[in-house]
C-alpha cells in the first residue's frame, strides 16, 4: 500500500514530460483512454452488498508515423457476496491510421490476446481475436473524439467442455494523446 | 496513518508542482466533456439469442466564472435478451466547485442531484437521487484532463408505496477533455 502513491507520482511525472500536441500521428505519441472504477452497491433492505472492479485502460505508441502499437488489458470482477465472478483478457492492439491532412484520422485496428472467465468452481479460458475501425477526430488540442466499430471472436475451453462468443459493438468515446517534446535546440 | 500521510504529501506534490504552466481549464466558458456511449451485441454459435447491451454515459460541462461549473450526466443503460429488456436510466445535474491551487491539478468538489428509475418488462420504479463526489482533475498536457474521483450516490425507488434505497460508494480514474470557448463556438 506504500507503494500506490509512489506509483502515482511516478505516473504523473511521466504524464507531464510529454509537451502539448503537434500532431496526432508523429512517432512517439502515446494515445490513452479507458477507466478504472471500483464501486460498492448496498440496498436499504438487505445486508448484501454488490462489489464491482473494471479496469480497461488503453496506452498506445506511435511506432513509426500513422503506425501505433497498443495494449488493451480488461478486468472486471463482480462479488455478490456468494461467489466471485472474474473476467480478464490482455489484448495487443496493433493499429494504422490514415492521415488525411484533416483533423480527422480513419483507423483500423487488429486486436489479438487472451481472454478467461472464473468464478468459485471453473476457469473457461482461450484466444480473442478482433478487428476494430473508425474515426479518430482531434477536436482540440491533444483530445480524441473516437468512434468505431469492433468484432471480437472470444473462445473459451476448459477440460474439453467449449464455447466461443462473438461480439459486434459501436462505441464514441474520448481519448487523449501526448506528443513527445521537441528535440532541445 | 503513514499511508494517509503517503498520500497527503502526494496530494501536495502535485498541487505545487508545474506551477508555471498555462492556466485555463477554469476559464469562463470553457466546454468539459467526457464520458462514452457503446452499443454492443453477444452472440453464442450454438444459440439463437443474442444479449444486447446500450449504454449512454456521457458528461458536458459549462464552466462559469470563478471555477464554478454546471454539468449534466445522464445515464442509460439498457440490457435485452430473449424478448425481455431492462432499462436503467439516471438524469443529473452536477454543480460542482473547480478548486484553484495554482497548478496543473484542480481539486473539486461536486452535487449530483437527479431522478433515476429502474425498468423491467413488468414493471417501473423510480425516484430521487442524490450524491457527492471530489477529487482532482489533472491538466496533464494541452487540454486533457486525468480525473481521479471518490463518489457517493443515493438513489431512491419507489415500489408499491413503500421507499427503497441504493447506496454506492465509488472510486473511478479516466480520462476528460475541456474545449476553449473559440473551439467550442466552431
Amino acid at each position: 500500500m506504500q507503494t500506490f502513491p509512489k506509483i502515482c507520482l511516478c505516473f504523473v511525472l511521466f504524464l507531464t514530460e510529454f509537451a502539448s500536441a503537434q500532431s496526432f500521428t508523429q512517432e512517439g505519441t502515446i494515445e490513452m483512454g479507458g477507466d478504472i472504477s471500483f464501486s460498492s452497491f448496498k440496498g436499504s433492505e438487505s445486508d448484501e452488498q454488490l462489489i464491482t472492479l473494471t479496469f480497461n485502460p488503453y496506452i498506445g505508441y506511435m511506432m513509426s508515423p500513422g503506425f501505433e502499437i497498443g495494449l488493451r488489458p480488461q478486468l472486471t470482477m463482480i462479488d455478490d457476496g456468494d461467489e466471485i465472478l472474474t473476467t480478464w483478457g490482455v489484448y495487443m492492439a496493433d493499429a494504422y491510421h490514415f492521415n488525411l491532412g484533416s483533423t480527422i484520422f480513419p483507423y483500423v485496428e487488429f486486436l489479438i490476446g487472451f481472454n478467461s472467465i472464473a468464478n468459485q468452481g471453473s476457469r473457461y479460458g482461450g484466444f480473442g481475436v478482433g478487428g476494430d475501425g473508425g474515426l479518430k477526430i482531434n477536436i482540440s488540442g491533444n483530445s480524441l473524439l473516437l468512434l468505431k466499430f469492433e468484432y471480437f471472436h472470444e473462445e473459451y475451453n476448459t477440460e474439453g467442455d467449449y464455447f466461443s462468443i462473438n461480439t459486434l459493438s459501436f462505441g464514441v468515446g474520448f481519448r487523449i494523446f501526448l506528443a513527445p517534446k521537441p528535440a532541445a535546440k | 496513518m503513514k499511508q494517509i500521510q503517503q498520500f497527503s504529501w502526494l496530494c501536495l506534490f502535485l498541487l505545487f508542482t508545474h506551477a508555471a504552466q498555462a492556466q485555463t481549464f477554469l476559464q469562463r466558458g470553457n466546454i468539459e466533456l467526457g464520458g462514452d456511449i457503446s452499443f454492443s451485441s453477444m452472440k453464442e454459435p450454438e444459440y439463437d439469442n443474442s444479449l444486447n447491451t446500450f449504454t449512454f454515459n456521457p458528461y458536458i460541462g459549462c464552466m462559469f466564472s470563478g471555477g464554478f461549473e454546471l454539468g449534466f450526466r445522464p445515464q442509460l443503460t439498457i440490457v435485452s435478451y430473449d424478448g425481455s429488456s431492462y432499462t436503467t436510466m439516471g438524469l443529473f445535474l452536477a454543480p460542482a466547485y473547480n478548486m484553484n491551487a495554482g497548478s496543473i491539478v484542480y481539486p473539486y468538489l461536486e452535487l449530483l442531484i437527479g431522478y433515476n428509475s429502474i425498468n423491467n418488462d413488468e414493471d417501473n420504479y423510480g425516484g430521487l437521487g442524490l450524491g457527492v463526489d471530489g477529487g482532482l482533475k489533472i491538466n496533464i498536457a494541452g487540454n486533457s484532463l486525468l480525473l481521479i474521483k471518490l463518489e457517493y450516490l443515493h438513489q431512491e425507488y419507489d415500489i408499491d408505496d413503500e421507499n427503497e434505497s441504493i447506496n454506492t460508494l465509488s472510486f473511478g480514474v479516466g480520462f476528460r477533455i475541456f474545449l476553449p470557448p473559440h473551439t467550442a463556438a466552431k
